[in-house]
């Protein structure tokens, strides 16, 4: 199943929002499970799953559509209060997060839905809603199980434009890469409108009919537009979409919030279809909506049986003309000062204006071919622009003046007119109820409104059906693509707009291979894919990015090159007047201060861009201590603090799965079972705490137990039966040291390996990860009292404070983060130690090495008295560096050593200095481990 | 139209290298695989890196290791001269300097007039060898990157 994605941003795009609605739907439903009647909580699950399926559908992946479609019908169930959320329930709802998570893993990973076994789940669903507390819920059994064609009958609009099955492309009928790319830029400005009109149009809903009438309006532009592009789906679909506007907007149909949902998805699709087409070719890949057209098409249907609404206020533009009905409230404010005389012109001018259109279409009719009736339609139209231009009213300019390039267009192309009657018979009616409302919001609903009754002549039959289809009324379900679907409405394919003939509609062929996949796994439903956060081949990551700040940036590059410029002219007057050098050397400096001022913000700016909240990460977790809470018995209680503490994002993404290895062995060894912890006087529920905060310039992440902690006995038991010391090596070890055992490769002292962890690979991978992350992760351990592991991360990867030293005539850098203190030692008071030279610095032992012996280098030779010293923390442990000289602290860039050199002992990176040459990053973790295991001498 | 085509054919068997010298010996490597040719500048040591990685450079910003040659294949040291060049090497992502004692030309032979290479050329494991060119007057030993640095990067990784 390979699907080939016309665009990668767009799939991004997708992968990352699929992420965001788990992420929203998981957290909910593990609340959900608490409070069972929450309502609202059920809304806020059922939201983004509806995101995600509408997503999916229109990106081509049947699998997750599939599946989030059954969950959202479960889900509606659940709001509807059928029955009650039930622990079953939950683990059927959360295994289809964990199958959807896994298929968008695979997506991430190689671009595929993958196999991932969906029937069992689907089936369960099914079994579930099918004896739903003796419910008969007939529609969603039906959309379930997508064999019965939804009631959708063939009396369904004439003028549905039925979209081939999603396969290839198909060319647009563009004059040009800029007629389209026109029309692309129309289209996305609508999506946007049409978005936050229905956005609005939900938070209120009351006395809304101007924004009614607006989004009507964008669909119908939609639909002019792509109907002239010969874009078979958008055409279709803004269709239907503007046919159930035209009823809501009369009133046949209550706006309710489904309703709205339904539209958002509709909207959505539009913006994934605009997405597919190919500007240079001017081709668009096919997709199919037919899923979408039906369901607006049977809220159009369902909604007829219902009573027309006597209730809703009758104040369309359309009836306006009706002196008693006035718009209560003026939407927009009045242009300010406007003449009445202008406006007696104005309205002369429009009548004139809409009777010339009425006539030049009704000539049109008669004989498409009359070139003069097309000028004349298209003069009209620019007429009633510029009158509307210069009174002030910019809907209606917009709105004549796209007609009139359409009209232009259209003339100007050469195609056949009898094409657009339609549409121009539409838009002339939306150009007269926009004439109507102007006139009567400002002629104090005086019957001057223009005449409207020419409809009869060129109007296209209202979409409104004549006889609605028996069947599932009021819901407004939607239904499974299912093949029938698709060819229940393709009996009256009609190409309208000069389309082609249509192939006829096929059964989706990814829909069969979906459900003839074999079963293969994902019975588990909590096994978490560990592909997540190490390749990622096939999509490039995104940052979303505050607007302000990228303003920001904006004014700083602009700053930049005014300094740069600077810079220029200051050379020019020295080569001009090279007596001047005092004066330019001042300024000189002066713009040197500027622009380490503007760099330092630059900096600062770009890392907080580059900054996330780690509970990006941190959210992950309850799921995943609830479902370990589940398999082990062990009641645990997980506790996060410091979720908004914030990381750069390369970081944040890969300290995912170290954490979940922590966060396991803290659940499985750490944390006693039940009787053990009330013997050992402790609460029956264990508790795991994840905690982020601020250290210095780092960031430090916790996972704490208050389980049995750590014995160091055990594990230099442990170590030596595993073979990684001889006995008398772990006798030598301290108790820390014994501990930090862990750490080593192959080391897991479980007794039984879990099927949570404990194969002894884990300890080590996470300090490897974190150490590429240039992060340390450091262990503590009371015996019977709990563990803690704690992760030093740099808030960022690219730059770091370091502290310059000098050894063997080359220039090291050392990260500040892990130097306590500088110093000078005299020589007289080293002191040998096993071995070893040390030095008592205030009461403390501390060990002293050269540097240049670690790292393999020539000894200074020179006899010194004083000895420059760093001291360096490896987890609180400290070790003297001799170097030969100390230099400045500086901020530096890190840079790879490169795949090719790859892990160097005790170096772990390198940076670039200002005159271009090539500083070596010293490890002081590595450092450290290579001065305590150098044999002593 | 029939006459561009065979050309196009023609060329195509054609090899382009680049030709330098380490020692007595020339060397050429496909023109496709050298990033650039630079002078010699100062390079950073690396400490326990193994001995012929000469140390890193800073190449526009990217910091990348170089590798003497004759270091890799075992040949007397020598001082760097005013000749001395790095050829810039990218392949599967991985960019290596090699230093070499001067680079001669750009060169291009016809594919077959080059032969497998002779078990030893002058102590150079064969290995690393893709062939053997034979010029009109000279021998050209072509080199096989691909191999030197991966089998390189083995080493390496073994050695540590």
């Amino acid at each position: 199943m390979n699907q080939e994605f016309s665009d990668p941003e767009l799939f991004t795009d997708f992968i990352i929002e699929a992420r965001e609605h788990l992420e929203t739907i998981e957290p909910n439903l593990l609340l959900l499970e608490k409070q069972p009647k929450d309502v609202g909580l059920l809304d806020a699950i059922f939201r983004p799953m509806h995101s995600l399926k509408g997503a999916s559908g229109f990106l081509g992946l049947p699998q997750i559509n599939n599946l989030a479609h059954k969950a959202e019908n479960i889900l509606d169930e659940l709001r509807k209060g059928k029955f009650q959320v039930t622990p079953d329930i939950m683990d059927i709802v959360l295994a289809t997060t964990d199958a959807l998570r896994t298929m968008i893993e695979n997506l991430e990973v190689s671009g595929t839905e993958g196999d991932v076994e969906t029937r069992e789940i689907i089936d369960r669903i099914t079994e579930v809603m099918e004896h739903s507390g003796g419910t008969p819920a007939p529609s969603t059994g039906t959309s379930v199980k997508g064999e019965t064609p939804p009631p959708v009958a063939a009396e369904a609009s004439s003028e549905t434009v039925t979209p081939a099955p999603p396969s290839g492309s198909y060319a647009l009928n563009a004059v040009s890469a800029e007629h389209l790319a026109d029309f692309l830029e129309e289209a996305q400005e609508i999506v946007a409108n049409l978005n936050r009109s229905l956005l609005e149009l939900e938070r209120t809903p009351e006395g809304k009919d101007e924004l009614i009438n607006d989004i009507f309006r964008y669909m119908h532009n939609l639909k002019g537009n792509s109907g002239l592009l010969g874009f078979l789906e958008l055409n279709a679909l803004s269709h239907e979409a503007e046919s159930l506007l035209g009823q809501v907007r009369k009133g046949e149909i209550a706006l309710e919030r489904e309703l709205i949902d339904l539209l958002l998805a509709a909207t959505d699709q539009i913006d994934g279809l605009v997405s597919r087409v190919d500007a240079p070719s001017l081709s668009v890949s096919r997709l199919d909506v037919q899923p979408m057209i039906t369901r607006l098409h049977e809220s159009r249907l369902g909604s007829v049986p219902a009573e027309p609404h006597p209730a809703t206020p009758d104040v369309e533009p359309q009836e306006a003309g009706d002196a008693t009905h006035c718009p209560p409230t003026a939407q927009e404010p009045l242009p300010g000062g406007l003449d009445p005389e202008d406006l007696a012109v104005f309205r002369f001018t429009s009548r004139q204006q809409m009777e010339n259109m009425d006539l030049a279409l009704r000539q049109l009719t008669e004989d498409p071919a009359q070139k003069a009736a097309v000028d004349g339609l298209y003069r009209s139209l620019l007429t009633l622009q510029n009158s509307a231009g210069y009174m002030g009213f910019d809907d209606l300019n917009v709105y004549a003046e796209r007609t009139a390039k359409l009209v232009d267009q259209a003339r100007e192309a050469d195609m056949g007119f009898e094409l657009f009657l339609d549409l121009l018979g539409q838009e002339k009616e939306i150009i007269a109820d926009m004439v109507t409302a102007i006139l009567g919001r400002y002629a104090l609903c005086s019957a001057a409104a223009p005449a409207q009754g020419s409809d009869g002549m060129v109007e296209p039959p209202k979409p409104t059906p004549k006889e609605q289809p028996a069947g599932t009324a009021t819901n407004i379900k939607p239904v499974a693509t299912t093949p029938a679907a698709s060819t229940a409405t393709k009996a009256d394919t009609q190409p309208e707009q000069g389309a082609q003939p249509q192939p006829p509609a096929t059964p989706n062929p990814e829909l069969q291979q979906d459900t003839s996949q074999s079963a293969e796994k994902l019975d588990q439903p909590s096994g978490r894919p560990d592909a997540a956060g190490t390749s990622k081949p096939k999509t490039s990551t995104t940052i979303r990015v505050d607007h302000e700040r990228l303003d920001h940036l904006m004014n700083l590059i602009g700053e930049l090159i005014i300094n740069r410029n600077r810079f220029a002219m200051l050379s020019k007057s020295l080569e001009d007047n090279p007596e001047q050098v005092e004066q330019v050397a001042q300024q000189l400096t002066e713009s040197t201060y500027a622009m380490a001022r503007i760099s330092d913000d630059l900096q600062d700016t770009i890392m907080q861009v580059r900054m996330v909240a780690v509970s990006a990460v941190f959210s992950r977790f309850p799921r995943l201590v609830r479902d370990l809470s589940r398999k082990s018995g062990k009641d645990v209680e997980l506790i996060t603090e410091g979720e908004e503490t914030e990381l750069d994002k390369s970081i944040v993404e890969v300290i995912g799965d170290p954490l979940v290895h922590l966060v396991r062995n803290s659940m499985d060894h750490g944390l006693e079972g039940r009787e053990e912890r009330l013997a050992a006087n402790k609460p029956a529920t264990g508790r795991v705490w994840l905690r982020a905060y601020h250290k210095g310039n780092s960031v430090a992440i916790e996972v704490e137990d208050d389980g049995r902690g750590i014995d160091p006995e055990k594990m230099r038991k442990v170590a030596v039966k595993k073979g990684l010391m001889s006995e008398e090596d772990a006798a030598r070890l301290d108790d820390r040291e014994a501990v930090e055992l862990i750490f080593a490769p192959g080391f897991s002292s479980a007794d039984t390996i879990t099927d949570i962890s404990g194969r002894g690979v884990g300890m080590d991978v996470v300090r490897t990860n974190i150490k590429n992350l240039k992060g340390t992760v450091n262990v503590t351990s009371e015996l019977g009292k709990g563990s803690k592991m704690t992760l030093v991360l740099p808030l960022t990867l690219a730059i770091i404070d370091a502290l310059m030293v000098t050894v063997a005539g080359a220039t090291y850098a050392i990260p500040l983060d892990a130097v306590s203190e500088t110093t000078k030692i005299d020589t007289s008071i080293l002191t040998d130690v096993s071995g070893r030279k040390a030095v008592t610095l205030r009461d403390e032992v501390l060990g002293i090495v050269e540097l240049t012996d670690l790292l393999g280098l020539p000894r200074n030779t020179q006899n010194r008295d004083i000895l420059p010293v760093v001291v360096i923390t490896d987890n609180d442990r400290r070790l003297g560096l001799v170097v030969d000289r100390l230099q400045e602290r500086q901020e530096v860039v890190i840079k790879p050593l490169g795949s090719y050199l790859g892990d160097i002992e005790g170096i772990s990176g390198a940076t670039i200095m200002g005159d271009g040459s090539v500083v070596l990053i010293l490890d002081p973790h590595e450092v450290y481990i290579m001065a305590t295991s150098r044999p002593g001498r | 139209m029939q006459e561009q085509y065979t050309r196009q054919e023609k060329d195509s068997a054609l090899l382009q290298l680049v030709t330098f010298h380490i020692g007595d010996e020339e060397f050429g490597v496909e023109i496709l695989k050298v990033q650039e040719i630079i002078r010699m500048m100062g390079i950073t040591r690396v400490p326990k890196a193994p001995d012929f990685v000469e140390g890193v450079i800073n190449l526009r910003g990217k910091v990348i290791p170089i590798i003497d040659l004759r270091k890799r294949f075992g040949m007397a040291a020598q001082e760097h001269s005013k000749h001395t060049r790095i050829i810039v090497i990218e392949i599967n992502k991985v960019i290596v300097g090699f230093v070499v004692d001067s680079v001669s030309e750009v060169l291009r032979i016809p594919a077959n007039t080059v032969e497998p290479p002779p078990p030893i050329i002058s102590g150079i494991e064969s290995e690393y060898i893709s062939g053997v060119g034979k010029l009109a007057d000279r021998l050209l030993i072509l080199l096989d990157l691909d191999r030197l640095l991966s089998k390189g990067e083995q080493n390496m990784l073994t050695g540590l």
